[in-house]
């Protein structure tokens, strides 16, 4: 990028960053942790804008009517995950969460990816996407226009950076708080402990008090492009009461069916979709022990 | 551009290109125990410590470093004062051709300030984004537990003599 790069700009404030972003039009990227605009390195891009001293890198326990957590687009997933295992606590989120922001690349790479850059620039392997519309996040972009807050399943829908206008940045990203006896579970298959995923799932299911699963809800990434939801083999859970390993495996066999999946280098379509079906049935056990389990504790 | 940022506890001014790494601006600047491996994110050759944290200088825009600390493993020591941990992978032949050692030693470094007894998992763990061509990690690792217990043994010692 030494070369083509022609200013890097570092705005204090988000009205001057958005009006460099659009000053500079189609020539300007946001800059975020920079793993991808600097590993990408586009000749197309020559003026990059900064968005570090703009103060979202917070991360905080949303308050009324919104509880939940609200994270700053520009935390990293290093600093995202410690603070779900402290502070973050209070925002009631499950483990699905900080186990994703966990298996992006390596610890060291952790520190630099931010939750932002990670969600816009969305590849096949990227983590936090997956986990993130596993638990229907909200994503707040701001722009020349204002603000405006965007549902996880259309920010999902195409590639999140066709969705944000040129110009558009986004701010915060909103997780609600998941109700009382939620469980969820993110689990991710590689060849090693830093490559890129071959397929990884996200589980979040919610028990009532007599056990049953009110709601489900089950997210994939790596087995193809972009991410996705599984709405049909999550539904298929819904209603059953304490499910054993049999209803599970057939959960799987259901994910595998609905899941769209292409083959790379990597790995064959025929393998991965086997591996959905057997990563599928193990977050969803982990996630209905872990719920299981928060509902037991509530009522103690 | 020029920017102002602290390596190795000295405020440095440096003339980088918008689009320079960090690693080329350290390297440029003398600081050639900075490693260039893939420059890609994938082997911690060229770790530095960005604030005490372990980042690859190869991910980072110099131009976005202003004002930061960066500590580079000049700072730890040298061949004629070496730094515990350095030692240690000496003594326990943890460095053969030495490449990927500097990165390591300062994310060892970083572990070391936060958790002065890991585990070998959690060793393990903080090293997963370094590659070493040559040790088969299983030297280096053992050389992290040693400067661990070193560490510990250092600063139990000067308590006692403070007391
Ligand atoms: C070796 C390696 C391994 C990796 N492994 C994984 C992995 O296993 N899992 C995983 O999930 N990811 C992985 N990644 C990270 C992933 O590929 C991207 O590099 C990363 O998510 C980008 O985040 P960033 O903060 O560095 O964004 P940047 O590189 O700064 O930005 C990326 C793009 O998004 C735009 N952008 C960033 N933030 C905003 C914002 N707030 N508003 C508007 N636009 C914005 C930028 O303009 C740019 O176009 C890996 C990266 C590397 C280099
Ligand atoms: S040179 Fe930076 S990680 Fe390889
Ligand atoms: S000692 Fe040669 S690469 Fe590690």
């Amino acid at each position: 990028m030494a070369a083509e790069l022609k200013a890097l700009f570092r705005p204090r404030s988000m009205p001057e960053a958005i009006e460099l972003l659009e000053a500079h039009g189609d020539r300007a990227r946001p800059l975020a942790g920079g793993t991808a605009l600097m590993v990408g390195r586009s000749p197309r891009v020559e003026v990059l804008v900064d968005l570090g001293l703009l103060g979202l890198d917070r991360l905080e326990v949303g308050a009324e009517p919104e509880p939940g957590a609200r994270i700053g687009a520009m935390a990293t997933a290093s600093s995202l995950a410690r603070w779900l295992k402290g502070a973050g606590r209070g925002a009631g989120l499950t483990e699905l969460l900080g186990e994703a922001a966990e298996s992006i690349g390596s610890r060291i790479l952790q520190n630099h990816v931010t939750v932002g850059g990670n969600c816009v620039m969305v590849y096949a392997w990227s983590d936090l996407p997956v986990a993130l519309w596993c638990l229907d996040a909200r994503f707040v972009a701001e722009g020349k226009a204002g603000s405006r807050t965007i549902g996880a399943d259309r920010f999902f829908a195409e590639h999140p950076s066709h969705v944000l206008g040129s110009g558009e940045i986004l701010t915060w990203i909103l997780v609600p708080r998941p109700p009382r006896g939620a469980g969820g579970a993110y689990l991710k298959v590689t060849r090693n402990a830093t490559d890129h995923g071959l397929a990884s799932a996200a589980a979040q299911v919610v028990l009532g008090p007599d056990g049953s699963v009110l709601t489900a809800r089950l997210a994939l990434g790596a087995v193809r492009g972009l991410p996705q939801t599984l709405p049909t083999a999550a539904a298929a859970l819904c209603g059953q009461r304490a499910p054993g390993p049999e209803q599970l495996a057939a959960i799987g066999r259901a994910a595998a069916e609905e899941a769209k999946v292409t083959a790379d280098f990597r790995a064959g379509a025929e393998y991965r979709r086997d591996l959905v079906r057997t990563i599928v049935e193990d977050a969803l056990e982990r996630a209905l022990a872990r719920a299981a389990r928060a509902r037991q504790g509530g009522a103690a | 551009m020029r920017i102002a940022l602290t390596i190795n506890s000295e405020l440095r001014e440096l003339e980088v290109a918008p689009g320079e790494t960090l690693l080329d601006a350290l390297r440029g600047a003398g600081y050639t125990g900075v490693k260039r491996g893939c420059e890609a994110g994938t082997c911690g050759s060229c770790v530095v410590l960005l604030d005490g944290t372990p980042s690859f200088s190869c991910l980072l825009f110099a131009a976005a470093c202003e004002g930061r600390k960066v500590t580079t493993i000049e700072a730890l020591g040298a061949p004629n004062r070496p730094h515990v941990i350095m030692s240690a992978f000496a003594e326990e032949a943890g460095v053969q051709c030495g490449y990927c050692v500097p990165g390591m030693v300062l994310t060892t470094h970083a572990l070391l300030e936060q958790n002065a007894s890991p585990s070998e998992e959690e060793v393990r763990g903080a090293l997963d984004g370094h590659l070493c061509r040559c040790t088969g990690y299983v030297k280096q690792v053992r050389a992290i537990l040693k400067a661990a217990e070193r560490l510990a043994e250092e600063r139990a010692a000067g308590k006692e003599s403070s007391r």
